[in-house]
């Protein structure tokens, strides 16, 4: 007799973030890009510049502000890396050997992220 | 990945090199639009460098400048260098050409309905027009923040 197992694909999981970190991506990453490159041409100036010391304190000393960076970071790289993981096809990959690498890479760069924000957090306090 | 045995029989098709993409303008645009998360990728190390840095300073309030040296390194010598400057440029165009492509097909994807009436679609232009004002949005608030805060 035949057994019949759930048929579900998690593809929609990753379809999911995916599409939330293309939105990112197109909506908040080009800003972002404006201020990381800001800070680097202001950055002689350690007391006035972008993402001078005190500003980047005010950010990750505030949770609601570190949920952010920690929430496009974490969609970002979810976002990167399955486009890298389908296009990987186009090349003559199709091993699942992919698949392991890069949601293995977005989920360890999130919560890096997430570990040193908390770090962060508490040494704040 | 699920544990569902699957019974596709995907056709792949053998690719004989590496750069076939090259030979059709079409697939030179699909290619640049796909090599766009590549960058995305980049940027997103590069800002979990910056909070790794951050994270191994001294965050008291009464720092010394020694205390947080690894965040001044990471602020001038690596957002400073001209080569990251000029790869994070490289990064917004790319980002901004991304953006253009993805708003582009957000109607095809998401069919929004005129009324629960009839099958009349919402016209295109307005659902890009509505993404574009969102990245207009989000651009003018992250930017005015950052000027204000700084």
């Amino acid at each position: 007799m035949r057994q019949f197992l759930p048929t579900r694909s998690d593809e929609p999981m990753y379809w999911l973030m995916f599409g939330a970190g293309g939105m990112v991506a197109s909506m908040v990453l080009p800003a972002i890009m404006v201020v990381l490159i800001a800070a680097g041409l202001t950055s002689g100036d350690l007391q006035n510049g972008f993402l001078n010391l005190g500003q980047v304190y005010g950010i990750f000393s505030n949770w609601f502000l570190s949920l952010c960076v920690f929430g496009v970071i974490f969609l970002l790289s979810f976002y990167a890396l399955h486009r890298m993981h389908h296009s990987s096809h186009d090349f003559g990959i199709h091993s699942k050997l992919t698949w392991y690498i890069a949601y293995g890479s977005a989920a360890a760069i999130s919560f890096i992220s997430l570990g040193l924000q908390l770090l962060m957090y508490v040494k704040f306090f | 990945m699920s544990e569902v045995k699957s019974f596709r029989k995907p056709y792949n098709p053998p690719v004989k090199k590496m750069t076939w993409w090259l030979e059709n303008p079409f697939y030179i645009f699909y290619m640049v639009r796909e090599g766009t998360a590549v960058l995305a990728l980049f940027a997103v190390l590069e800002i979990l460098f910056g909070i790794f840095m951050l994270a191994l300073c001294e965050l008291t309030p009464n720092q010394s400048l020694t205390g947080v040296a690894p965040y001044v390194w990471y602020l001038q010598n690596f957002l400073g260098n001209p080569v990251i400057i000029a790869l994070n440029v490289i990064i917004l165009v790319s980002q901004l050409f991304h953006a253009v492509t993805w708003f582009a097909l957000m109607p095809k994807a998401v069919r929004v309905f005129m009324n629960k009436n009839s099958t009349e679609l919402l016209p295109e232009w307005v659902t890009k027009a509505a993404l574009y004002l969102g990245l207009v949005g989000a651009t003018v608030v992250i930017l005015a923040v950052a000027y204000l805060t700084k």
